[in-house]
């Protein structure tokens, strides 16, 4: 052996390792050394490669249903195309347009009123709903959670349709119990003072259950040992919960508020079914467009106006405002621990 | 072997001589022709054609219809996209107010000289009925569901308001007045009977819009609506006398989304003569009058029509055979279906005589002015009636906010 390792007659240079290895291999096995060595990567980036790999599929699929149809979009926002007609290219024109169109604004006021109430009153009342059916000695515990999550699996049309027919102004269920404790008989769906508020209690309605289930897991994961070391300390059950609980579930109260936040944002089908639900006779977003929130007046635009261009114009800046609170409300809301 | 051998080889030739007897047309049976056939969902109509698609079918062997009725209101743009993405049916109905957008989008392939002339078209239907769809002399259209309004009046309940039939309300003012008194309030003072069914809008304002402005609803050359004048004015305030203040025929919170007329709570109701077949088949025990509809004191009574028309795709791969098939729905045959069945209003100048209702038939052949309405805007105009029912705001200002939005959709639909 030479100093540098090598046997004496060994013409490829491949240092002995002392385990056999590639000494001594045949000819094409040699051959395939050689070129391993050639291309050698780092163990870190083959892994990378391997992984690109395997996330490919996921890729290809994400480019063509989301990335494309995206880019798609945009590039439309930039042409006056009226979905019948020409398209030609404006630049910004649609979103200087928007910038002067009253509707809007008025339908993004909506649609701020709408998470501003529906986003907290869900939080609100699922939080304790899911601390209540997170009681160890509760019985019949998967009753109960099955009860509140029935709403988030029923179809959102059926029930939108049986709401309808609750809010009835005259012979709604509602109204008549409303009737008997002598508090109003509101128009509710025929009012334009109430219509966005009678949809906003079928939206909290709906999702309490997906917003329940989440609390649940995430209290699940808050370790026991806090909870009985406080109780040993003497902390009652309010401090338990303000101090220990609360904190430990802010992951989870991220994750609950962004999706509930984008969830308000992109709400279409209740408004669109309990304004007009299919009839001849009504006008989704009405009355007298008081339910017109931001979907439906993308929707309105692009496929009654069949301003395509501009409604594109429109979702583009949806997009960018959910984008922009969801950032604004992990800044706010996120809190770094560690247990 | 040769005994399987020989077996093998007779029955070969056996079949081979049999499959040789075939005629044929039968050996080259032509593939099966489909036609797509959209329209939007209503209740007469849908059971009309289904009669109508077995006579052709049997006409036709090797010919298949395939229909589609989607519901009224997500049928446009069910229609638009597909249209837009090339996969849209062979044959369906559009309406007139969309022609422009359809034919100048090259969406449509006109009328074949074998199917029907120029000449044919225009001798046969109304010729408001046909000039929509005409380009550069060529037809793109054969008329279909042609209405015009005609007011409709429950015989029981008008006499139990002291009301007669027989003697209908001739003006506005009459109208009002009548309904006002046939209108039932319960102790809250709630409607619980409605003097008239104001749920079609459109019937209301369109026909107050074509009797008090002389001209143009819709300026075609301005791109612009011109109902905020104050003749448009005057329309949209017999809306406010109708639905406004403590003296109102009818209210959006008295069963809303219901066919009030058709479930006896209402005494009078605007619509089209089609409207018939669906009081015959929600209320088939109302006894109802047709009578024409209100006018303007001193003016007649101009009744505005509509109209769609079947149209065949131009990526139609069987133009031909899709514009048989549209040519039949709107033959006498096709004709004769949708005035018995559905309760359409004639519309071939050679089957008036099938249309019994006097009233129908004077209205449509003495008072009917088509609408100039462009693209799917009018839903502005049911915003506008909505916002005069359920708010407070000041007329003009409701006309006003109306018109801008009115104006943007129209600037689209004529691009």
């Amino acid at each position: 052996m030479d100093p540098d390792g090598r046997r004496p007659g060994s013409h490829d240079g491949v240092p002995v390792t002392g385990r056999g290895g590639e000494v001594g291999l045949p000819r094409p096995s040699r051959v395939r050394a050689g070129i391993r060595a050639h291309l050698r990567v780092a163990p870190q980036v083959r892994h990378m490669l391997w992984a690109y790999v395997f996330l490919l599929p996921a890729l290809v699929l994400f480019a063509f249903i989301v990335a494309y149809p995206l880019g798609w979009a945009f590039w439309l926002s930039l042409h006056d195309w009226s979905f019948l007609g020409r398209k030609p290219w404006i630049g910004l024109g649609n979103y200087t347009r928007l910038l002067g169109d009253p509707l809007f604004w008025k339908s993004l006021g909506i649609s701020l009123r709408w998470t501003l109430g529906v986003v907290p009153a869900i939080i609100v009342i699922a939080l304790p709903v899911a601390l209540f059916l997170n009681v160890g000695w509760m019985r019949m515990r998967s009753a109960y959670r099955t009860v509140y999550f029935l709403p988030v699996v029923t179809n959102v049309v059926a029930v939108a349709f049986v709401w309808r027919w609750m809010f009835d102004p005259q012979f709604g269920i509602i109204n008549l119990m409303l009737g008997y404790l002598d508090l109003g008989r509101p128009g509710w769906l025929a009012d334009p003072a109430w219509a966005l508020y009678a949809m906003m209690i079928v939206a909290v309605w709906k999702q309490i259950g997906q917003a329940m289930v989440l609390f649940l897991a995430g209290l699940q994961t808050i370790p026991q040992d806090f909870v009985d070391a406080a109780r040993i300390d003497g902390a009652n059950a309010w401090r338990i919960f303000w101090r220990i609980t609360l904190p430990l579930l802010n992951p989870t109260m991220v994750f609950v508020a962004v999706i509930l936040v984008i969830n308000a944002f992109r709400v279409f089908t209740i408004p669109y079914v309990m304004s007009a639900g299919g009839l001849q006779m009504r006008t989704p977003g009405g009355p007298a467009d008081s339910t017109r929130v931001f979907v439906l007046h993308i929707y309105d635009i692009g496929f009654r106006q069949f301003a395509m261009g501009y409604a594109s114009a429109n979702a583009f800046v949806l997009m960018l405002l959910i984008v922009a609170v969801t950032l604004v409300q992990m800044k706010v809301i996120q809190r770094p621990f560690e247990y | 072997m040769r005994e399987t051998r020989r077996i093998i080889l007779i029955t070969l030739a056996v079949v081979t001589g049999l499959a040789m007897t075939v005629p044929p047309d039968r050996v080259a049976a032509q593939p099966p022709i489909t036609i797509t056939h959209w329209q939007h969902f209503h209740e007469g109509r849908v059971m009309a054609l289904g009669g109508l698609k077995q006579v052709f079918e049997r006409q036709h062997p090797g010919v298949r219809i395939v229909t589609d009725f989607p519901p009224y209101a997500g049928f446009f743009e069910k229609m638009v996209t597909s249209l837009v993405a090339g996969t849209g049916p062979d044959v369906f109905q559009a309406p007139h107010f969309m022609a422009e957008q359809l034919i100048n989008g090259g969406f449509l392939a006109p009328v074949p000289d074998s199917v029907a002339t120029s000449t044919d078209i225009e001798r046969t239907f109304f010729k408001w009925t046909t000039e929509r769809f005409k380009r550069g002399g060529r037809h793109y259209g054969l008329p279909v569901d042609v209405q015009h309004i005609v007011l409709f009046i429950n015989d029981d309940l008008a006499r139990a308001a002291g009301l007669d039939p027989a003697r209908p309300p001739a003006t506005w003012d009459e109208l009002i007045a009548q309904a006002r008194r046939a209108t039932r309030r319960d102790a809250r003072g709630e409607i619980v009977q409605a003097g008239l069914d104001t749920r079609y809008k459109q019937a209301i304002y369109a026909t107050l819009l074509y009797q008090f402005i002389d001209g143009p609803v819709v300026n075609a050359a301005r791109r612009e609506v011109t109902y905020n004048s104050p003749a448009g004015q005057d329309a949209f305030r017999v809306i406010e006398s109708l639905l406004r203040g403590p003296n109102a025929v009818d209210s959006p919170r008295f069963l809303p989304g219901s066919r009030k007329f058709e479930l006896k709570r209402a005494v009078f109701y605007l619509n089209h003569p089609v409207a018939r077949s669906v009081i015959g088949l929600i209320g088939p025990d109302i006894k109802y009058t047709v009578a024409p509809v209100p006018a303007v004191s001193g003016k007649p009574p101009i009744a505005p029509g509509s109209h769609w028309a079947y149209v065949v795709n131009a990526k139609s791969r069987n133009a031909e055979m899709a514009w048989r098939w549209a040519e039949f729905l709107t033959s006498r045959v096709g004709m004769r279906a949708w005035i018995k069945e559905a309760g359409d209003a004639p519309y071939r100048m050679d089957v008036l005589d099938l249309e019994t209702n006097t009233v129908v038939r004077d209205t449509l052949m003495r008072h009917t002015r088509v609408t100039d309405f462009a693209g799917f805007c009018y839903p502005v105009l049911d915003d506008l009636v909505d916002a005069l029912a359920l708010t407070t705001r000041p007329l003009a200002d409701i006309v006003n906010e109306a018109k801008a939005k009115h104006d943007a959709c129209v600037r689209e639909a004529l691009k």
